[in-house]
């Protein structure tokens, strides 16, 4: 407890660290300014950290960079060479990140928030930023109190937890949750709570439509393709 | 428009764009939010919860990986819950649908802003590698750049980029008052989203199946 | 695209790698190949531990992976081999079953940026001569390809560009 309130600023401040992204170090100017901070704080030094050259280059999942922080405070401490699992920790971080936050937990966030939607819609929106942040801050604090009481070995804890299924158990949620969204939109569809088999089938068919042009075409132009055709329909109707 | 409506979009456009490019990541950027926060601020929740929900899909079926940047589905939210509110498109006629194609094509130049605020980082990253090699306080002066290009970004872009819109549709608004009620049809569209993002989600395409249909029977006995 | 995937990535396993490829294609069998990390327990082990659930990773050295008969070992469905530098590719070359085999560069960031090839690969002149030397002998068309469903750049064309570019400066 002590050790996160000493290193608070420094993980308030990381919530910005990704301003300079760009395509030459990526968060490396970002990272380098991170661990400025952190040094100052505890009065330690990272070796020449100067985040204007190119082997800063750095790029890991913005939930994740606390982890780093931990990791290389822990390290530093110990009195190892800070960077050796620099690049692997990053690259590892980034991956599964990259495939929790980004790939699952948006769309499970998004359906269990359409379903809040749908009984009180003013409670959607706070229930999506809530959900969503206590991951987004559990992991900034946590990570950096794992990273640094497990420094380089902070890998066990993810194995521990099998981290790595988090995703694919998430994305069976999200279609655990979709197929009750359908439900709904049937019922919506056919205006009746009676099994209605042109809503069905109607449903059936959009579904199955973007199953396949996805394979395809980018989101964008699927729903500029799904627009136009469903404006036709209705002018046609309309005349 | 009320005044303070005014600087709660000022604000929203800014902080949503920061939100998205900069920092903070709290998920202010996402449509579904955005739209929202717009739908409640100007007392259209429900047709704006619908319309963002729409455009989230376009943020769900990529994943920034990398130096891969997304399509700006922020913009997307904010814009056409701002038409929206502001009375331009309305949910009894055809001109939803047609802000739903205008502001989709949009997305394509307001992510090129975005690109360009990279470069503009990258530029002055080069310049920091090349002449403050003793100067070290650099990189706290270049994120606070980030971030205000970033706010600047949102108010500008995303606000002209409505606004160009906005004029579109009121030249084709003979044609957009077409008296239909296009809710039933954006259902459709969702539905369509909905099964793009059911091929992008990892597992088994019978574990899916099977999945679906029991959320499919379970929401249906129990809602 | 073809069966056996090669790719070259400095950063091995990271986010495009399991976003893109991986999960893409549903790759089971992934081989990293690097001297260093092969020696290393704990950086086998990180790699190891994020593994999607069904894909396994083996992580070999360059003599144990030229001694490896691929296509025996690995009859079905897609593999994933990764190396770190151009300077590996070239050394696990004879080893590579041409014919069902797709070589593409991912990311190659941390190193000089001579010449760009997309926005996170950069090669120097060596490595773009050794490249087309390994496509020239093999008949094979090297590609630099970021995530499954963008665009391959041919790296001949670069290297056409570079001698273009060449060409006209003298």
């Amino acid at each position: 407890m002590k050790l996160l309130l000493k290193a608070l600023p420094t993980l308030v401040k990381s919530i910005f660290y990704q301003a300079n992204w760009n395509i030459e170090n990526m968060q490396g100017t970002g990272f380098s300014w991170l661990l400025k901070d952190l040094s100052k704080r505890f009065k330690i030094s990272f070796g020449n950290v100067k985040g204007n050259e190119r082997a800063d280059y750095f790029n890991t999942n913005p939930y994740f960079v606390t982890f780093m922080l931990g990791i290389f405070l822990k390290e530093a401490e110990s009195g190892k060479p800070v960077d050796q699992y620099k690049s692997t920790y990053a690259s590892v971080f980034g991956a599964l990140g990259d495939t929790f936050f980004w790939h699952s937990l948006r769309p499970l966030t998004f359906f269990l928030s359409l379903f809040i939607a749908v009984y009180e819609p003013m409670f959607a929106m706070f229930f999506y930023l809530i959900f969503f942040n206590i991951f987004n801050i559990g992991f900034k604090f946590l990570g950096f109190y794992l990273g640094y009481n497990y420094g380089t070995n902070v890998i066990d804890v993810f194995r521990t937890v099998s981290f790595a299924n988090w995703s694919d158990i998430a994305d069976m949620a999200t279609i655990f949750l979709m197929g009750g969204t359908l439900a709904i939109v049937v019922k919506y569809v056919s205006n009746s709570d009676a099994i209605n088999s042109i809503a069905i089938f109607k449903t059936a068919i959009f579904f199955i439509a973007g199953f396949t042009t996805s394979r395809y075409v980018s989101a964008p132009f699927t729903l500029i393709i799904g627009a136009m055709i469903v404006t036709a329909i209705m002018l046609l109707q309309n005349i | 428009m009320s005044l303070a409506q005014g600087i709660l979009l000022f604000f929203l456009s800014g902080f949503a764009s920061l939100d998205r490019v900069a920092g903070i990541n709290i998920m202010l950027s996402r449509p579904i939010v955005i739209t929202s926060i717009i739908g409640i601020a100007f007392n259209q929740i429900l047709i704006c919860i619908l319309i963002g929900a729409i455009f989230e899909f376009i943020g769900m079926l990529e994943v920034p990986v990398g130096t891969v940047i997304l399509k700006d589905d922020t913009f997307a939210g904010y814009s056409s819950s701002v038409l929206i509110s502001l009375g331009a498109i309305s949910h009894n006629n055809l001109s939803i649908l047609l802000a739903i194609i205008l502001v989709t094509l949009m997305i394509y130049p307001v992510t090129l802003t975005d690109i360009y605020c990279r470069k503009l980082n990258k530029l002055m990253i080069t310049r920091a590698f090349n002449e403050t090699k003793s100067n070290t306080n650099s990189d706290g002066f270049l994120i606070r750049i980030g971030l205000l290009v970033s706010f600047i970004r949102g108010v500008v872009v995303y606000n002209l980029a409505t606004f160009l819109i906005f004029l579109t549709l009121h030249n084709i608004g003979y044609f957009a008052k077409q008296e239909v009620s296009p809710i039933y049809y954006l259902v459709l569209l969702f539905i369509l989203l909905m099964g793009c993002l059911f091929r992008f989600l990892n597992g088994e395409l019978f574990m899916k199946l099977i999945f679906l249909v029991i959320g499919f029977i379970a929401s249906w006995i129990i809602l | 695209m073809e069966r056996i995937i090669f790719r070259v990535d400095d950063r091995f396993i990271h986010g495009q790698v399991i976003e893109g490829w991986i999960n893409h294609f549903r790759i089971k069998n992934i081989i990293l190949i690097n001297d260093s990390i092969a020696d290393d327990v704990k950086k086998t082990f990180i790699y190891k531990s994020i593994m999607p659930r069904n894909a396994k990773l083996e992580v070999m050295s360059i003599d144990s992976f030229l001694q490896l008969d691929i296509l025996n070992e690995y009859k079905k469905g897609y593999l994933l081999i990764i190396v770190g530098s151009i300077n590996d590719l070239k050394l696990i070359n004879s080893n590579i079953p041409l014919e069902h085999s797709y070589i593409n560069i991912g990311c190659l960031a941390t190193s000089n940026h001579d010449i760009p090839v997309t926005d996170n690969c950069f090669l120097n002149q060596e490595e773009l001569d050794c490249l087309v030397h390994i496509s020239e002998k093999h008949s094979k068309d090297i590609y630099a390809h970021k995530l499954p469903w963008e665009k391959p750049i041919n790296i001949n064309d670069i290297h056409n560009k570079q001698m273009n570019i060449k060409k006209i400066q003298e």
